[in-house]
């Protein structure tokens, strides 16, 4: 009984925990954060953090960063210039009228002209800019605070995020994008679909674990 | 019957020409011109063509229901000639407006241009020239028609009046041109005709709205690219990647899997050789050509490098070339101390027309004739050379002048490269059309452009801030040698096309000294509208900017004070420039900027102020206050429209990817993602338009909107800047 | 080789082709309706622009494959839209065509942009027609049509 009152005591705490070290963590320091954590969850922080690692390789990836951006404008390319044509991020990241995402954009890859493809293409919101103004890949650090911060990520928790990364087409494309006009396969991320999946079940499971440095 | 001169206003007819008149199977009045000696001819020296007899190709056939059908001589590609050369005609005329329709003329002699002697539109030439012919025309045809009718009431020609296609006679007789037409083509053709006084013009001198709008606006207009013809096959051409290289062997088996796909050969070019492929429709061509493996030789041909260029451009800068003009003393400005001597370096990157439609040529060969379909600018060079490669005459090709999206420059080419490439192909197919198209790609990496040219200027400031001394050397290709043009346009070794707006300045620059290097490279070139004023305007209006900064002058003071005295068209453009602007260049925000530029080409003087901040770090231009003084202007409409959009042309010479480049032999850019021309954004928001009211004869308006405002921009740059932009295109502001 | 239905201008199309055809050579080739127009191949100057499914869309660049059963309308239908005659119309009194090759394209970048702001300000219009591109430079007078054209808009 005393064993089950302590577990139940050490779970309300943990919660508590997670509740504020979840709540403060847009705010809050890298010190408290280290401070909420649990000892309990010490060895897989270190796989989480690796895992976060894998999946920042991903989302700073040219298939996925070039529509994560902070201007008003998508990129295209490895080399994620501007898009071309004056293309604009519109009110709702679908373009504006004339010149919607969905002008060029279908809902799966048109191989035989090189244009990408999938379901609803559009621009992640702002909220979701893992670059700068000046087009500069944001640190680790940032990247993951902006991804769980559920006041920028349309609320997802974990097991939300783990759902996005499985299932939004948008995400899907990014591991089967298509050929460019000149035949050559577009680049792909540093992991495949699957892998990239496993990586975020583990960094979810370790509690979404970030990066401490700045 | 003639008309005796009575007022300095009646323009006689000279004895050069006469109407030759003929009536339709459709009982129509047709009038043609016929002109024996072309006047190019006579000034190269030639001995005078026999005059020839022409078919009677029409410039007015007048329909039994009262249509108006007026031909154009030259083609119509944007600037409005299909409007603006009916409505003189019609002028004259007294011919219903709202019956009057225009086609395109095909090559004939009897459409050649009455200066230049060949069928073609370019230099700005098309109201220049043919304003006198298309009057004539009209009015002929009017005295005809009055004749007629004056024939049927036995009455004196000089008792009757016209009016909105109506003969009027002294008693209240009247009868329609489309019921007089058949008996009017009897008449005889009259040798001389009083034309109208300017105040009765009832068209000319007016804003009138072009004939061609609604077609291009509801998508029944055809151009080259939209013709289509029983039993058509469409080729595509793979080209080399480096000028003038030869195909060593393909393998087109891939090639020729794809469906629609007929056949696959080899075909001469101009220079080298590619691939044909000839498909049932345009994407199967395309998707074929895209696989074929083709081995080419690139060892023959020089390899341009735009890198190696520019270095070698820039040596040849710093060496006297062949001299364009010199006068005074060229050794003065070595005597200016230092302190007091601008030396400028400049620099322009090759430049593609990049016309909307790409280009494209049809044609069908039946052995002992052919019939071609081409938006072409110079109509009597490419017949004839179709023509030749079909071992036929000109006269045995019909070639019909398509409309055409866009040219500047473009569509006049010496060669007639692509038509002859279509020829190679449409003699293959005998008896079987084909349409040769010109992909995008093929049309940004396929040559032709405005040529690279560095520019050196020393300028030796007087203590007055003016100029006291001025050497300048040109390097860069020549537009014209090895075509027949060269005969005319070089001179002592200078293309007079690359010097133009340097060499004939209107600034009074005492000992003033051009030269020009003419260095041959391996890439072909051409005329980009407005052509050696694109580079020449852009250096001496940025030049004389930085010397009125020095000088502490207003800019447009200082040119005032050094543009020569009989400037008189830069002069007024100048003047009415500053008065139209005036209410807004003192009141600019903080954050905006003035940007003068004035200059005289193809004989019509423009003189702008743009008003510019820079916005994302491009010059976003709010506004420009542009004026002209283009003679008599004829429609001042089409002249507007011309200016303001011929400043957005202009732009192009500005855009970050405004280049063309090439690396080891290859063209770097591939299309509008690589070579990108302005955009809506791009363009100035605003243009006003001034004419300087003119009895003088017209001059042009189709190139020279385009030399003032690279320069005005980057002269309003400089001002928020401080920098000095001598290296187009702006990569960064 | 694939056998497509379409629904162009409200007719009832059958196309067999490739199925990696541009809508754009479909028209043009297969359909024989020229009003659209060829400029890049690659969606950057905006020549091609058909309504496809009431949005905008560049031809040139979507297989025939990916259309499905999306409605087509092409300049072609423009003289008989409400809107669309209204832009014409604007088009004409303001003489904007000068080539005229790009001016099909925008037209119905005009017309898709006032179906969705009847009253669009400048900042809408040159965000709409930004991707459009005109070799002659007739901008300053799009705009001006545009905002005619608006003003004659409920």
């Amino acid at each position: 009984m005393r064993a089950y009152k302590a577990m139940l005591q050490a779970t309300s705490v943990i919660l508590v925990a997670c509740a504020a070290w979840s709540a403060s963590n847009t705010n809050g320091s890298a010190r408290e954060r280290v401070a909420q954590k649990s000892s309990a969850r010490a060895s897989t922080r270190a796989e989480g953090l690796a895992a976060w690692q894998q999946v920042y390789a991903v989302l700073t990836h040219p298939r996925c960063i070039n529509c994560h951006t902070a201007t008003n404008y998508p990129q295209q390319g490895d080399d994620r210039h501007r898009h071309f044509a004056n293309v604009v991020r519109g009110a709702d990241g679908k373009g504006v009228p004339a010149l919607q995402c969905a002008t060029c954009h279908q809902g799966s890859n048109a191989d035989s002209t090189g244009v990408p493809g999938g379901h609803n293409w559009h621009l992640a919101p702002l909220s979701m800019q893992w670059q700068d103004l000046n087009d500069k890949i944001l640190s680790s650090a940032e990247v993951c605070r902006a991804v769980i911060d559920r006041s920028k990520n349309s609320h997802l928790d974990g097991q939300g995020l783990l759902r996005h990364h499985e299932e939004e087409p948008l995400v899907l494309w990014a591991f089967q994008p298509g050929r460019r006009i000149d035949g050559t396969p577009r680049t792909l991320p540093p992991l495949t679909h699957e892998q990239f999946v496993t990586a975020t079940r583990t960094w979810v499971e370790s509690g979404t674990p970030c990066p401490q440095n700045r | 019957m003639t008309a005796a001169p009575n007022s300095a206003n009646d323009l006689l007819l000279s004895r050069r020409s006469f109407l030759r008149v003929s009536a339709t199977l459709a009982g129509g009045l047709i009038v043609s011109l016929y002109r024996d000696i072309p006047l190019l001819a006579q000034e190269g020296g030639q001995a005078a063509p026999k005059p020839k007899v022409y078919p009677p190709d029409a410039f007015v056939q007048i329909k039994p229901d009262g249509k108006i059908l007026i031909t154009v001589n030259r083609l119509e590609f944007g600037q409005g000639v299909h409007t603006s050369l009916p409505m003189i005609l019609a002028d004259e005329m007294d011919a219903d407006w709202s019956q009057v329709i225009a086609e395109l003329a095909p090559a004939a002699d009897v459409y050649r241009d009455p200066v230049y002697g060949m069928q073609m539109v370019g230099g700005s030439g098309s109201i220049a020239h043919s304003f006198q012919q298309y009057r004539e025309l009209g009015a002929k045809t009017r005295a005809m028609l009055v004749a007629a009718a004056a024939a049927q009431w036995n009455v004196a020609p000089a008792q009757c009046r016209t009016e909105a296609s109506v003969v009027h006679g002294p008693g209240g007789q009247s009868a329609r041109y489309a019921a007089l037409a058949e008996a009017a083509a009897q008449q005889p053709v009259p040798a001389t005709v009083q034309l109208k006084d300017p105040s009765q013009f009832r068209l000319v001198g007016k804003r009138v709205r072009r004939l061609d709008s609604r077609s291009k606006c509801d998508g029944s207009v055809k151009f080259g690219l939209d013709l289509d013809l029983p039993g058509m096959k469409t080729a595509v051409v793979a080209h080399p990647p480096v000028f003038g290289a030869r195909v060593k062997s393909f393998d087109d088996k891939p090639a020729r899997t794809v469906a629609g796909v007929r056949d696959v050969f080899e075909i001469p070019l101009v220079k080298g050789t590619g691939v044909a492929v000839i498909a049932d429709k345009f994407w199967p061509a395309k998707q074929a050509r895209d696989l074929l493996q083709i081995d080419w030789d690139l060892s023959a041909v020089e390899h341009a490098d735009s890198a190696q260029l520019w270095s070698h451009y820039k040596t040849l800068a710093r060496t006297p070339g062949n001299v364009a003009v010199s006068h005074g003393d060229q050794t003065k400005i070595d005597t200016v101390a230092a302190a007091n001597r601008i030396i400028a370096e400049y620099a322009f990157p090759y430049l593609a027309h990049a016309p909307m439609e790409p280009l494209n040529t049809t044609i069908r060969f039946d052995g002992d004739r052919a019939e071609a379909w081409a938006g072409s600018q110079f109509q009597t060079v490419d017949q004839a050379a179709i023509a030749e490669v079909l071992g036929l005459k000109p006269e045995q090709v019909t070639f019909h002048t398509a409309m055409a999206g866009g040219g500047f420059g473009r569509r006049a080419v010496a060669d007639s490269h692509v038509q002859r490439e279509a020829a190679v192909i449409a003699k293959r197919l005998r008896g079987t059309p084909v349409k040769l198209i010109w992909t995008r790609e093929d049309d940004v990496q396929g040559g032709y452009y405005r040529p690279m040219h560095v520019h050196r200027a020393e300028i030796g400031i007087s203590p007055s801030g003016m100029p006291l001394a001025w050497r300048h050397v040109i390097v860069g290709q020549s537009i014209v040698a090895g075509t027949p043009f060269a005969a005319i346009i070089v001179k002592n070794g200078v293309d007079a096309t690359a010097v133009e707006g340097t060499a004939d300045t209107h600034y009074d620059i005492p000992n003033f000294h051009v030269s020009a290097h003419h260095p041959a490279v391996n890439v072909p070139v051409l005329w980009w509208r407005s052509v050696g004023h694109t580079h020449n305007a852009f250096v001496m209006e940025t030049l004389i900017d930085e010397l009125a900064t020095r000088a502490k002058t207003d800019p447009i003071a200082y040119r005032r004070q050094l543009l020569k005295p009989d400037a008189k068209k830069l002069r007024a453009a100048l003047d009415l420039m500053e008065e139209k602007s005036a209410s807004w260049r003192t009141t600019l925000p903080k954050d905006h900027a003035v940007g003068i530029a004035c200059h005289e080409s193809f004989e019509t003087g423009v003189a702008c102020a743009v008003d510019v901040s820079i916005e994302n770090k491009r010059p976003r231009i709010h506004r420009v206050t542009v004026a002209v003084d283009p003679g008599f202007a004829v429609n001042p409409l089409t002249i507007e429209s011309q200016f303001q959009a011929g400043v957005a042309f202009g732009v192009t010479q500005l855009m970050s990817k405004g280049a063309i480049t090439l690396k080891d032999g290859r063209v770097e850019q591939r299309n509008f993602d690589g070579y990108t021309p302005p955009y809506i954004v791009d363009a100035p928001v605003a243009v006003d338009v001034h004419i300087v009211p003119s009895t003088e004869a017209p001059s042009g308006c189709g190139e020279p909107p385009v030399p003032v405002i690279s320069p005005a921009v980057v002269n309003a740059l400089a001002k928020l800047t401080g920098k000095r932009y001598r290296s187009l295109p702006l990569v960064t502001v | 080789m694939e056998t497509y239905k379409l629904t162009v201008n409200g007719q009832p199309k059958e196309v067999t082709v490739d199925p990696g055809t541009p809508l754009l050579w479909v028209l043009r080739e297969d359909l024989k309706m020229t009003g659209t127009k060829y400029g890049c191949g690659i969606a950057a100057c905006g020549a091609c622009t058909v309504h496809l499914g009431g949005v905008a869309t560049r031809s040139c660049v979507v297989p025939v494959s990916l259309i499905g059963d999306r409605p087509i309308v092409t300049i072609e239908a423009m003289a008989e839209d409400p809107v669309g005659r209204v832009v014409q119309d604007a088009w004409v009194s303001h003489d904007v065509v000068q080539c005229g090759y790009c001016q099909s394209g925008q037209i119905m970048s005009a017309v898709a942009l006032l179906k969705s702001t009847p009253k669009p300000t400048d900042t809408h219009i040159e965000a709409s027609m930004g991707g459009n591109l005109c070799r002659c430079g007739t901008y300053v007078r799009i705009r001006e049509a545009i905002k005619t054209a608006s003003q004659q808009l409920p």
